[in-house]
């Protein structure tokens, strides 16, 4: 392969004297955040070795161009404009952005116009190095699939990578759009995203992320033929991911770029604009798929005689749930028969799920499909009437008073109680019969109580304690757990859920109860055994009585937090232990009682009481999560509140011979 | 129109693996794998048994071969999955074809065959630093909801490499059981043909044609294999190997690591040429220095501060590095190329070196030098200089000259020259060169929080690897640095971090600290208690092996220097101070001591640990092991600071 470029000394400048003095510290010369044009470099873009508003920023995006095209013609194309501008601050980021690549599907993505420079100053000199489009590589990815890629010669620390092109896909693509990207995962400093679309199209730019404010926002102004979009952002931070966010990639600043429909002299297209127009597309040839007279046959079986609604309901889902396989995939819709699944072929969840909404509507019984997004990826957004919002399909039975909820994906989850990760969103409601479509919210899930319970007796000699234990536990986690138990993973599920997966707790001859029945607790009871931290101290013995190692450690160790902590449900956890000291041994003084709680609200809550009567200890803690998000600037509390929480678990009891 | 989208989401990139095809099920035939034929015996403690794990070699006269794989798993529990999944690297010179994936439910009944479009194949990629890497992937992941199941997989790999590099491996991981494995190696008579089996692998029955071998090794009825850590030996396979061989083009032969090393060089050595531009700059920058070391140290800094690593992998399948010019042009490349680029760079000023090919990274695994074939992912230059010999790691733009680090010093490698390939030792290392020296004080309060002052001066690879990432860290990266380096201190909050003696390109740099942390002390009853070591305390312990069969080696040798000063607050005092302690092993030395100072309330802890570098039979893992755990132990001593009043 040659490489198509050529090294050329375009200046001079001395970087030395570009360095400022303030305060008694040198900073490095800001640029301004401005759009760049191609090929010319400001000595503070040349000459910056740190960006101020982010110092350990290992790269900064000094301009982020994007333009859309789109004419109408017969022969209609997407045309996408890129120009990037990345001034490297140090090595690390080399690995990350030193390689250009562009993928897309083989029959209509084409790279043109592809032309980048890398520029240097060595000993004061300006040198640029220029790439062609020669310097691109086009690779079979998958079969369908195609990525063109350049790697960039001459780069090092305190570079200037400066690359355009521009990307023509199909106009189908109007349907798939990706978003505009304003946050990176390093500091922008001039992002600039502009539309120019042909006014037979109609479009909608949706804002979603952190929000940021614009320096620029044109928002389908009319121009000639054309509507106009123009959104220009200074000073962008670099979005860094966090733990504990739910649906993180919705906290990165964008916009989504909605094509609603297509007006031609009077024929309207309608696109995804709205949600009846999307739910009318995604419903479309879905009653097709919903007869069949194996699927008829086989509700008959299983149903007989029944009239009870509620029974039919549940030996459907029963059925659909336990005896239908799942192919572990994610997937809303697809063009394959339900009626497969009763031919022992594995089903995506969505058709699992169509398959009971068959059996429901085979026994007379009113069903319809909801479209959903599962809780992981976080909420709908609801302003938003794109497909790829939607991966999963449950059923909505009417109800006299609404709806109730099915999902059948998941065998030996109990059947009327949605799992968690189908609660708590908007789903979009399909009427297949009335050609309607509503927006429905879905049931939250209820606050889950976890009490557990050792009563046992502590051995000074093998440093144990040992005894039983009781479980009761409501909500999210018996749920889980029944699904769990049921799929003979008892001994893991226990091991992770009542005992925090601590696996230095051995236990046995367990016992569970409220298996079948979600509106009962969920009690599992056994015999304990677990290690003891104890220790002997100049003839006194000290240990932790916490016995498992929950909450011991703050989960927050980060000095600082952009995105909010999100929760999945509100829970509360008790742990109680009662300890039987070794005979002739007392306690030396008791644990206080002391109560946490993390503002007005209690939105966290910790209490611990600690206590002897005769020769047993006391020891109970109780930790409530009382809501599910957490916004950046509450993070210091929520972080003093575990260090707070940690520390009391830490505490210890002294015992010594009486 | 929606599924015309889902078309398109399909083949969409980010796509492409996430679609990774699942199973359609439909029954005909079967029981051959029903589960319960398993003899218990396999499926204690095996989360997959192989009920067949089959290797068909059929090797040419060059050394070319085609490999039939053929394996059945039945998957006990979701840990054993991915043993069912297909995952075959190919390229130009490595075919696959004729894939044939089927299922099988717990009682054997056969599910429909796996369609070939279901399988995926797409291009191959570990980093985002691999620009050409010319190979692809089969890949398919098995999905099945019920627990046990079995899946067969057959495939075929014409294989023209000729070095014949792959080995047979019956034992696919731990906690996997073998019912049946048959490796049958048909070579032809006089080819020079060579194995070795690594494990308890009994010789296998031979049996000759006019003009064909053939090898047979079948094992029926294997528990899992036990990985045994800090191993010496490799895990159980056979490896083969054949005399002479060709490969597109260019004939070598791998009799001895001379001829191994100079076909390596015979590939090699036409690509050293330097453009004039280049050989002038890299003769001016050598000429500001006298020796042959500051000459190539300097070479081999411009090369840091120019190059970056990019793996570009042309050249007779990866073997070849890229020309020296291409390196100049674009100023990145592979190992081999940036080993290349510097060795004409030296060359260029009249100073001898050659590329020295080596096993990097994997402490476990050593190379056989009885052995000769490849064994080898990396290159290093290595510069003779008259017996006093510098080595050079061109990857690493962080690491300082002549300094190779934990990734490839202490080990064997090959020098290709043009006399010929020559086994050399890379430098060995010891715990003298390789020291942390950590320096705490701490203003303990009557609460039990504190405020802590720590500096960690390294050196050595525990610079290297470890402190010098600080360097050009952004704040999320120095904050999940610091939970790792504090990770047991409780809660804190960090007032002040200095890492401006932490450089690249150095051996030795330090880092300062100033932190608030609460309950570094626990309250007990009325008193606190608190342990000493506040910031060092080792955690690890070996496990249990009481039938180990593989000889250790401890790899990493590191002398560790903690000196706390600890300040109690008025209202408590220490009433003894802990007996200091002494700890010998032949592969270790630790020692702690405790002294109490009255009348500055200061309790002062000074821990020395050094480990050594060593080897040892077996039989001493379980005193290896309780050196470990009293070394834990000794770490978590606590004392009691009781109330003055």
């Amino acid at each position: 392969m040659t490489a198509g470029f050529c090294i050329r000394r375009v200046g001079a400048i001395v970087v030395g004297l570009l360095l400022v003095v303030a305060g008694g510290r040198a900073q490095s010369l800001q640029p301004e955040p401005k759009p760049a044009v191609w090929g010319e470099y400001s000595e503070a873009e040349l000459a910056m070795t740190r960006y101020e508003k982010d110092t350990n920023a290992h790269a900064v995006f000094l301009y982020d161009y994007g333009k859309m095209n789109v004419v109408f013609s017969t022969q209609s194309t997407i045309l996408i404009q890129v120009h990037r501008r990345i001034k490297f601050l140090d090595d690390v980021a080399l690995a990350d952005l030193g390689i250009l690549r562009e993928g897309g599907a083989k029959f209509d993505l084409s790279l043109q116009r592809f032309e980048a420079k890398v520029v240097n100053v060595v000993n004061g000199e300006v040198m640029v190095t220029d790439l062609g489009k020669e310097s691109l590589v086009r690779e079979k990815f998958t079969n369908n699939v195609v990525v063109y890629k350049a790697s960039f010669p001459e780069l090092k620390a305190g570079s200037i990578l400066e690359y355009r092109y521009q990307k023509e896909i199909g106009i189908g693509n109007v349907l798939s759009l990706p978003p505009w990207v304003f946050q990176h995962d390093y500091p922008v400093l001039f992002s600039h995203w502009e539309g120019k679309v042909a006014g037979e199209f109609e479009l909608r730019i949706i804002p979603e992320g952190l929000p940021l404010s614009f320096q620029k926002a044109v928002n389908g102004n009319p121009v000639g033929s054309n509507n106009i979009y123009d959104f220009v952002l200074h000073h962008i931070p670099a979005f860094y991911e966090e733990p504990m966010v739910v649906g993180i990639d919705n906290y990165r600043s964008k916009l989504n770029i909605l094509f609603i429909k297509l007006n031609n002299a009077g024929t309207v297209l309608k696109f995804f604009g709205t949600w009846p127009d999307l739910a009318s597309a995604m419903g479309e040839g879905l009653e097709t798929l919903l007869v069949g007279s194996s699927i008829k046959k086989k509700t008959k079986e299983l149903i007989g005689d029944q009239i009870d609604k509620m029974k039919i309901i549940s030996s459907l889902i029963n059925f659909v749930s336990v005896h239908v396989k799942w192919d572990n995939e994610y997937v809303p819709l697809s063009s394959v028969s339900p009626s497969n699944g009763l031919e022992g072929k594995g089903l995506s969840s969505g058709l699992k799920n169509l398959l009971l909404l068959s059996m429901l509507r085979a026994a007379d019984i009113k069903a319809h499909p909801v479209l959903i997004r599962l809780r992981q990826n976080g909420p709908l957004n609801t302003s938003y009437p794109v497909p790829y919002q939607l991966n999963h399909l449950i059923v909505a039975v009417e109800q006299e008073d609404g709806y109730l909820f099915l999902d059948a994906t998941h065998p030996y989850h109990p059947p009327l109680e949605l799992p968690l990760e189908s609660m708590g969103s908007a789903g979009v409601l399909l009427d297949l019969s009335n050609k309607t479509y509503q927006i429905v919210g879905l049931p939250q899930p209820a606050k889950t109580t976890f009490n557990l319970s050792l009563t046992g007796k502590l051995s000074l000699d093998s440093a144990r304690a040992t005894g039983t234990f009781s479980t009761r536990i409501q909500g999210v986690y018996a749920n889980t757990m029944r699904r769990l138990i049921a799929q003979d993973s008892a001994k893991s599920a226990i091991q992770e859920f009542v005992f925090d997966g601590d696996t230095t707790l051995q236990f046995s001859d367990y016992t569970v109860e409220g298996l079948e029945d979600p509106a009962v607790p969920l009690l599992i009871s056994g015999k304990f055994s677990v290690p003891v931290q104890l220790e002997e101290l100049e003839g006194e013995f000290y240990f932790t009585p916490t016995l498992l190692k929950t909450h011991a450690k703050n989960p927050f160790t980060s000095s600082v937090r952009l995105l909010p902590v999100t929760y999945n449900f509100m829970r509360l956890q008790n742990y109680t232990a009662i300890l039987e000291l070794p005979e002739g041994y007392s306690l030396v003084a008791p644990l206080r009682t002391k109560t946490i709680v993390m503002d007005e609200d209690k939105s966290m809550m910790f209490k611990r009481i600690g206590q002897q009567q005769e020769r047993n200890i006391f020891f109970t803690t109780s930790l409530g999560y009382n809501k599910l998000v957490f916004l950046p600037e509450e993070y210091p509390d929520l972080k003093s509140f575990f260090d707070y929480v940690a520390q009391l678990q830490a505490e210890q009891f002294v015992i010594r011979p009486n | 129109m929606y599924f015309k989208f889902l078309l398109r989401c399909a083949t969409g990139l980010a796509c492409a693996l996430a679609l990774a095809p699942t199973l359609v099920a439909q029954k005909s035939g079967g029981g051959e794998y029903a589960a319960v034929l398993i003899p218990d015996s396999l499926k204690s403690g095996s989360v997959a048994v192989y009920r067949k794990n089959n290797y068909t070699y059929s090797i040419a006269d060059d050394g070319t071969y085609q490999l039939e794989r053929e394996f059945v798993v039945t998957v006990l529990e979701p840990e054993g999955a991915h043993f069912a999944n297909l995952e075959v690297v190919y390229d130009t010179y490595q075919q696959i074809s004729q894939v044939g994936i089927r299922t099988y439910d717990s009682l054997g009944v056969a599910d429909e065959k796996v369609a070939r479009g279901n399988i995926l194949d797409v291009a191959y990629y570990t980093s985002a630093t691999d620009f050409i890497k010319g190979a692809r992937i089969k890949y398919f992941k098995t999905e099945y909801p019920t627990y046990p199941y079995t899946v067969e997989i057959k495939y075929t790999e014409k294989v023209a490499t000729g070095f014949l590099a792959k080995p047979y491996f019956p034992f696919p991981g731990e906690k996997v059981s073998l019912q049946s494995s048959v490796c049958k190696v048909s070579y032809p008579r006089g080819a020079g043909f060579r194995y070795k089996a690594y494990g308890e692998f009994a010789e296998p029955t031979q049996t000759q044609t006019e003009d064909r071998v053939e090898l047979l090794w079948t094992l029926q009825g294997r528990r899992p294999v036990l990985y045994e850590p800090f191993t010496l030996a490799p895990w159980p396979h056979v490896r083969f190997a054949i005399d002479e061989f060709s490969f597109e083009g260019y004939r070598g032969s791998q009799k001895s690591w001379a001829d191994f090393g100079r076909w390596i060089w015979d590939i090699t050595k036409d690509r050293l040429t330097l453009t004039p531009n280049e050989t002038i700059r890299a003769q001016s920058i050598a000429s500001q220095y006298i020796t042959v070391p500051e000459k190539v140290s300097a070479l081999y800094q411009a090369m840091q501060t120019d190059c970056r690593y990019v793996y570009v992998g042309y050249g007779i399948g990866g073997f070849q590095p890229l020309e020296a010019s291409y390196v100049s042009q674009n100023r990145f490349g592979d190992c081999k190329a940036l080993t290349n680029y510097l060795q004409a760079l030296c060359l260029a000023v009249g100073i001898e070196a050659y590329s020295c090919v080596i096993h990097a990274g994997d402490d476990d695994f050593v190379i056989d030098t009885s052995f000769v074939a490849t064994q080898f992912n990396h290159v290093v230059l290595c510069v003779p200089n008259g017996g006093d010999t510098l080595w050079f790691e061109n990857t690493s733009k962080d690491l300082p000259p002549g300094y190779l680090g934990s990734f490839t010093e202490n080990r064997y490698g090959v020098l290709c020259t043009p006399n010929g390939g020559k086994l050399v030792r890379t430098p060995v290392t010891s715990a003298d060169r390789n020291q942390d020296l950590l320096k705490v004080r701490v203003q303990l309060s009557v609460n039990g929080d504190a405020e802590v002052e720590t500096r960690l001066q390294s050196r050595g690879y525990t610079y290297t690897d470890y402190l010098m990432q600080l360097a050009q860290a952004n704040t999320q990266e120095r904050d999940k640095f610091l939970a790792d380096f504090l990770g047991d201190l409780p809660n804190y909050t960090l007032k002040d971090f200095d890492a401006s003696k932490i450089k690249t390109r150095q051996l030795e740099g330090a880092l300062t600290l100033r932190l608030a942390t609460q309950g570094l002390a626990n309250k007990a009853a009325n008193r606190l208690v608190l342990k000493p070591n506040v910031v060092n305390r080792r955690t690890y312990l070996p496990e249990e092996l009481p039938q180990r069969k593989t000889d250790f080696h401890f790899q990493h040798p590191l002398t560790e220097i903690d000196t706390v000063q600890i300040v109690l607050p008025d209202e408590f005092y220490l009433k003894s101070a802990p007996a200091p302690l002494v700890i010998e092993a032949d592969f270790a030395q630790y020692e702690a001591s405790f002294h109490y100072q009255t009348d500055t309330r200061t309790l002062t802890y000074v821990r020395r640990l050094v480990w050594k570098k060593s080897v040892h039979p077996a039989a001493e893992w379980a005193s290896f092991r309780t050196f470990y755990k009293q070394v834990i132990d000794a770490d978590n001593t606590k004392v009691v600071l009781m109330p003055a009043t």
